[in-house]
């Protein structure tokens, strides 16, 4: 293997865990822009969406892609729920109470899920197989092209959403000024409510896709929370394309510093060039500043 | 004197009944384990083991009499909440003798506090040598024999180029440590990287230990972060045998790397694993034949090596307090020259100098295939 080669073989994979933790961070991304809120289940969200497609297959034997539709229904649907009955309903709107709300919501869900599905690693097979493809000579897992794939096609599908239908907007208009928007008619309740129902979507998404990379098991949801949460608020959350960036940037130095420099200190090198960018662009790295 | 007779009986009367009390008094052990958390995949069936272990042993009539109660603790793998049960245990419960931690993390974080306060503490690691006159006992033979299993399968095959790959905690660089000192010995050369528990990916160090040569890749963790290796040699392609430690054989394995099993799969465990496939005459099968019994029995689960550690050291812990109990030091003393155990883990000798009392031979190895573990003769 040349230096080359061996470059881009490790930039590769670091690029295709860094699209893992964007696909996450779109998720913080969405319910921050129109409520301010931080939703710390939005791990939680991911893993419940793995499990639940794990059930659908190995106990109730679907198929793959119906289970993986029915997970996201209805984890969408526990989103909402969860939305309204723990989060709306408070008379005083405080997003701090909010964030702590969603940190319980975390372990509730995650202890649910101990419960339900017992402590052990369970494994989704890979949507076309485990191998790998060749891509300028590096091998990248067929399951990498599928999170590819879906990352796409969720930015492209959020960028029509929000620029071209009245919801979209009216949730836009939420993320811009909240108080303006109630001025001229916006539902800002309920646009809180669908923006926690969308981050549940994207979040199951995110968790299906990734799980057969990933593992499931209950405390799954964490690791892929924290790293989402990073890739968002380093990418910047006010364009969709920025927490996959944040992702990407953030997979590459995991990687090249785990290749390059010490695979003990990989964390520590990554995370304090992280501190080091946010230091120089405190708003990340795709956001205008106000 | 017939008032006095009375007061006379009826003191006699009373303080009959208190001792009567006290004889059905539970006996107070404790337990400590990685019963969730990341360590789930060993506390959970130890301390499953050990409950049953318990139950049977009450359900016979007890200890000397006495029913014995199991304290237990959950130290969700933190070294911190180890502490603290064990605190709890020692100066609230005053207990004299505790089965595990399990993690060796928790286990190193209690050591201190156990040979201060003069309570048995018997551990579920195969990492930790309590030096001699302590009050630690461990359950396994100890991990080095385990890694010389596997040295010495390499140089039967002809390979003395090993890349290993350690987890970033005290399991993982306690097993580095035992390799440095085993290599030399059988003539074989190590690189070793590094990665963290949590991470879903290690293929740049994968291809850093390829590009230096590794004949073979050591990977010395067990549970999903061994799986997260497996499914980095799939992606690479790499076809070099992968080597696990004693950890990785558990009964989900199999369900685990579906998909991205290894070319070669070689591991050390623990007989109970493959229970089936030893011999008749293999002293250890009964025990092994009864645990796997009762524990079907009771939970409709299949035993493994957590299972057997749970369930010796509970019988070891309650076999000396019955001998020399409620005296942490006669029992630790008792222990250290405690008649010859068959146990479901392995056959126990212990000496004042060696508080496993397990030889190599308590290790076999087994080759995973199929989703199966074959042994390897």
């Amino acid at each position: 293997m040349t230096e080359l080669q061996y470059v881009w073989q490790v930039t590769a994979a670091g690029l295709g865990t860094g699209l893992l933790y964007g696909l996450v961070g779109i998720g913080f991304a969405v319910v921050f822009n129109v409520s301010g809120i931080i939703n710390l289940a939005q791990g939680e969200f991911s893993m419940l969406g793995a499990m639940l497609t794990l059930f659908g297959i190995k106990t109730l034997g679907l198929p793959l892609l119906l289970a993986a539709v029915l997970a996201i229904a209805a984890v969408t649907s526990l989103g909402i729920v969860f939305e309204r009955v723990c989060i709306n309903p408070k008379k005083a709107f405080s997003i701090q109470a909010a964030i702590i709300i969603t940190l319980g919501a975390a372990i509730f869900i995650r202890g649910g899920a101990m419960i339900a599905w017992g402590k052990d690693h369970h494994s989704l097979p890979a949507f076309s197989g485990q191998g790998s493809a060749r891509v300028l000579g590096a091998a990248v897992p067929f399951q990498t092209l599928w999170i590819v794939g879906v990352t796409a096609v969720v930015i492209a599908l959020l960028a029509w959403w929000f620029r071209n239908t009245l919801f979209g907007l009216a949730m836009r208009s939420c993320a811009d000024n909240r108080l303006g928007a109630q001025f001229v008619g916006v539902n800002v309740r309920t646009m809180v409510t669908a923006s926690f129902a969308m981050s549940a979507t994207l979040g199951a998404i995110a968790g299906i896709v990734a799980a057969p990379l990933t593992f499931v098991w209950y405390e799954g949801g964490l690791v892929l929370g924290i790293k989402g949460f990073v890739a968002a608020i380093l990418g910047g959350s006010g364009t969709y394309l920025g927490p996959v960036v944040g992702g990407l940037v953030l997979g590459v130095l995991e990687s090249l510093s785990a290749g390059y420099i010490s695979s003990t200190y990989k964390d520590s090198i990554a995370f304090g060039l992280l501190i080091l960018i946010m230091a120089v662009r405190p708003t990340g790295l795709l956001a205008r500043p106000r | 004197m017939n008032m006095l007779a009375r007061a006379a009986a009826a003191v006699l009367l009373i303080a009959g009944l208190g001792s009567s009390a006290q004889a059905a008094d539970p006996i107070k052990i404790g337990f400590i384990g990685a019963i969730t958390g990341y360590g789930s995949f060993l506390g959970d069936p130890e301390v499953k083991a050990a409950k049953l272990r318990v139950k049977m042993i009450n359900a016979a009539g007890g200890i000397n009499g006495r029913p014995v109660e199991l304290l237990i603790h959950d130290s969700e793998g933190s070294p911190e909440k180890a502490v603290l049960a064990m605190k709890r245990l020692i100066t609230q419960d005053k207990v004299t003798a505790v089965v595990g931690p399990d993690l060796s993390s928790t286990v190193r974080a209690v050591m201190p506090l156990v040979e201060e306060s003069k309570v048995i503490s018997f551990v579920m690691t195969p990492v930790i040598k309590p030096p001699s006159g302590s009050y630690v006992f461990g359950i396994y033979p100890i991990q080095e024999y385990a890694y010389e299993a596997e040295l010495i399968w390499l140089k039967k095959k002809g390979l003395t180029k090993l890349g290993v790959l350690a987890s970033t905690d005290t399991t993982g660089q306690e097993g580095v440590k035992f390799l440095r000192e085993l290599a030399g010995k059988h003539g074989i050369t190590l690189a070793v990287e590094n990665f963290n528990l949590q991470d879903v990916d290690v293929t740049p160090q994968l291809l850093t230990l390829q590009r230096g040569g590794a004949q073979a890749i050591m990977a010395a963790m067990s549970g999903k972060p061994f799986a997260v290796v497996a499914k980095g040699m799939k992606q690479l392609n790499m076809k070099t045998p992968l080597l696990a430690s004693t950890g990785a054989v558990t009964k989900t394995l199999g369900e685990l790397i579906s998909g991205i099993e290894p070319e070669v799969l070689i591991a050390p465990t623990l007989k109970v694993m493959v229970a089936e496939q030893l011999p008749d005459t293999d002293e250890n099968k009964p025990a092994i034949m009864e645990l796997i019994k009762s524990f079907r029995q009771e939970y409709k689960e299949e035993s493994d090596l957590y299972t057997a550690a749970g369930w010796d050291a509970t019988e070891m812990v309650l076999k000396a307090y019955a001998a020399a109990g409620p005296d942490a030091t006669k029992m630790r003393d008792w222990l250290e020259k405690m008649p010859r155990y068959v146990g479901a883990v392995c056959t126990v000798t212990m000496q004042p100098t060696d508080h496993h009392g397990c030889g190599p031979e308590g290790y076999v190895l087994v080759q995973f295939k199929n989703g199966k573990f074959v042994l390897e003769k």
